[in-house]
């Protein structure tokens, strides 16, 4: 486990104007630092003298506040939550049991879910650190070739994972890693790609429908269509139509036929759906649309 | 043997090796450990790992700094954060991410990440709870970078009932610790 570097902090004491302290540490967020803080004090983790330990954990965020080269906001919030939990220990302790609504009598323990919880906390740092003890491969002790993902670059081929197995009983990051290699190579050869540049444009089909359509004349969909033989376009004049329509320059319409529905699913064809443009759009309308899509 | 193992470039399986020296595979199990032991009494620079599901041949853990330098490369680096989460992962596995950053109190999704580039943590499908969250646990390669043979060889959880001893040199002024305690010593339950 690296070293923790800390800088014992005096308690402030009442009316003296210390600036809050700086700390330099790195800790692996408010448990870490709640546990670091109790065992400085060496106090029985089920026996936390909660004004003690919470005043200096304050104190320490103070710091962080002072210190810091601003503050990252989701960082310090989780710091934050556990502050307020042992403040909330702390008003809670000094309310006498009698005072304690039923609910909370009811409740268990907070502070012994908050012993629990550092208790739990300490014994994963403590297989951390046994793991960490251990002799890692690439670390301290070393194979014939590399491992991991890396690779050598002896071969003119990016070498995929060592140790991947040969069975297929390769897992998705297997495949992922394998996949990795694989578009490694490819970079390698160079390859160039043919883009295709978007030949359409909403702004430009804006513009091409209104020389289309003329107020109080309806233009079928379909004759609108015809003229475009590319899939796109027409998706595009879709969109446009619908962008129309909904800024009310234009009324999509379909004939009732008689005794059916406008869809005409009874009749097996379906009635054309007219445009009918309701007035004139200006220049400036239309640039102020084409700015907006 | 030892030639094999040498010249592989992967684990070696005892079937693999026991196909290659055309050596039925009980006698290869039981020749693979008397290596093991003879590596170690000459006291050279390898060593025969058993890893995984096989057996690799490594350098000794304390040539590690020269053998790093001829290699060129940095030696892998795995912050505390991250054998934190690994930790947690190894021994709950299958384990969902917020149960993670519930045990460590922060949130682990860029260590995880890391982990996941590293293949030391693979995801196992999802758990059955409230979301089907994706569950986590270790690869084969966590083990053969660790050089456990199974999960079971991992170090054992204690569990804890009281905080050990601090790793940390007791504090500056000790005095005026103990004045903050006596302090605040009403406050004790």
């Amino acid at each position: 486990m690296p070293a923790v570097q800390t800088v014992h902090v005096p308690l402030p004491s009442l009316g003296a104007g210390l600036d809050p302290p700086v700390l330099t540490g790195v800790y692996e967020g408010p448990l870490d630092l709640l546990l670091l803080l109790i065992r400085r004090e060496g106090v029985d983790v089920r026996e936390i003298p909660l004004a003690l330990i919470c005043d200096r954990y304050l104190w320490w965020l103070e710091g962080l506040e002072a210190g810091g080269e601003g503050i990252n906001v989701e960082v310090a919030g989780d710091y934050l939550v556990l502050a307020a939990t042992l403040c909330q220990l702390k008003a809670r302790e000094l309310l006498p049991p009698a005072a304690r609504s039923e609910r909370e009598a009811e409740e268990a323990d907070p502070r012994e879910a908050l012993v629990q919880r550092l208790l739990e906390y300490a014994r994963y740092q403590e297989a951390a650190a046994s793991l960490g003890a251990l002799e890692v491969l690439d670390r301290e002790v070393f194979a014939r070739c590399p491992s991991g993902p890396s690779g050598d670059q002896e071969g003119d081929e990016p070498d995929l994972p060592a140790d991947l197995p040969v069975d297929g009983s390769l897992g998705a990051m297997g495949i992922g890693l394998c996949y990795a290699a694989v578009l490694e190579r490819l970079r390698a050869r160079d390859v160039v790609h043919a883009v295709e540049a978007e030949r359409f444009s909403l702004a430009a089909t804006l513009q091409w429908l209104r020389g289309r359509l003329v107020p109080a004349r309806p233009v079928p969909l379909q004759s609108l269509f015809s003229q475009l033989p590319d899939r796109r376009q027409r998706l595009h004049v879709f969109l446009a139509l619908l962008e129309m329509a909904r800024r009310e320059w234009l009324d999509l319409r379909q004939e009732v036929q008689a005794g059916g529905q406008a869809g005409g699913q009874a009749g097996g064809q379906t009635a054309p759906v007219l445009l009918c443009l309701r007035r004139r759009v200006e220049e400036e309308e239309l640039m102020a649309l084409q700015e907006t899509v | 043997m030892e030639a094999c193992l040498f010249a592989s470039p992967a684990v070696l399986t005892a079937d693999r090796l026991a196909v290659a020296l055309r050596l039925d595979l009980p006698t290869v199990q039981a020749a693979l450990p008397l290596l093991q032991e003879q590596l170690e009494r000459q006291g050279g620079g390898l060593r025969l790992w058993q890893v995984g599901e096989g057996w690799q041949l490594r350098t000794d853990g304390r040539f590690g700094a020269y053998v790093a330098s001829i290699r060129g490369v940095r030696p892998v680096r795995l912050t505390r954060a991250a054998l934190e989460t690994l930790a947690v992962i190894a021994y709950r596995q299958p384990v969902a991410r917020a149960v993670i950053d519930e045990i460590r109190g922060v949130d682990c999704t860029g260590v995880l990440r890391m982990l996941l580039e590293r293949n030391l943590v693979q995801t196992l499908g999802r758990a059955d709870e409230p979301g089907r969250p994706l569950a986590y646990g270790t690869t084969p390669h966590f083990l053969h970078s660790f050089g456990l043979r199974s999960l079971s060889a991992l170090p054992t959880l204690k569990d804890l009932r009281a905080l050990g001893p601090s790793e940390e040199p007791p504090a500056e002024s000790s005095a005026e610790s103990s004045a903050g305690l006596s302090a605040a010593g009403g406050d004790r339950v």
